[in-house]
């Protein structure tokens, strides 16, 4: 992702792939996608807010509003299966 | 919901195919602020209200109710801030008063508590080292109680407890 993508609110994606083994990004992209949108940058771009609600010590998301406005609340610790990796959508800007 | 039915648990007093628990008739009802989604993913709890603004004083006991039930999906529904909401308030302001009086009291509160299932008991080694305090008031039962393991989670959480019960 180019640092072009980060300072153009509305950047759109060139390229998507799936993601092949577990990171802690793509646990980040699957609590994203889980909650409706692809990354953190649409959710950005959608919900208008520069921060992102994080456990502290692993750094993965904690809360996110869904366009709907109701609310996900995701664990301290990992939730993406093994089995769930393969889904998860990883786009290139 | 609709082609659910919430079944009361065994030994909760429900009949066979009746929803029992003031939890489940809540939650069919539409008073609790959340809905367990379905998705490709899994299911998941969409929360109309930030938990952060719940307010607890209405909700809790009847969270608490629901943390007996053992039937998908009404156990995936109570918010898992809930216990740890209580364990903060818990030590926070009765445990670390070492107040004997308040101590006691919240030591009753406890013993209700633990009723409601194994919830607590990953949060035992949070509340119970403030005991150590007390430990040598030789009035309490100490590991008499009737409960096998006693001694031996007493003695994990107490290092230096020795064994009241004389054979």
């Amino acid at each position: 992702m180019s640092c072009a993508a980060y300072l153009d609110g509305n950047a759109t994606p060139k390229s998507m792939s799936r993601a092949k083994q577990w990171t802690d990004e793509v646990e980040n992209l699957y609590r994203f996608q889980q909650a409706g949108y692809r990354d953190e940058l649409e959710y950005k771009q959608v919900k208008q807010v520069d921060l992102i609600d994080r456990w502290p010590e692993t750094g993965f998301v904690k809360k996110l509003q869904r366009r709907d406005n109701t609310f996900y609340y995701y664990n301290r610790k990992r939730e993406c299966e093994d089995r769930e990796v393969h889904k998860v959508k990883v786009y290139a800007y | 919901t609709e082609g659910f039915a919430f079944v009361g648990t065994a030994g909760s007093g429900g009949l066979p195919g009746e929803a029992f628990s003031a939890f489940c008739k809540f939650y069919e009802r539409g008073d609790f602020p959340n809905a367990l989604e379905h998705n490709t993913k899994g299911n998941k709890i969409a929360w109309k209200v930030q938990m952060e603004k719940l307010d607890y004083h209405h909700y809790l006991s009847l969270f608490f109710d629901g943390l007996c039930e053992t039937v998908t999906p009404i156990r995936l529904l109570h918010p898992p801030g809930v216990i740890p909401q209580l364990i903060i308030s818990i030590k926070s302001e009765a445990l670390s008063t070492r107040s004997l009086h308040t101590v006691c009291t919240m030591l009753k509160m406890l013993q209700h508590l633990v009723a409601s299932g194994e919830a607590l008991v990953p949060y035992y080694r949070q509340v119970l080292p403030i005991l150590i305090i007390f430990k040598n008031m030789n009035i309490n039962l100490g590991d008499g109680l009737d409960y096998k393991d006693a001694f031996i989670n007493i003695k994990y959480l107490v290092p230096t407890y020795e064994t009241c019960m004389h054979n």
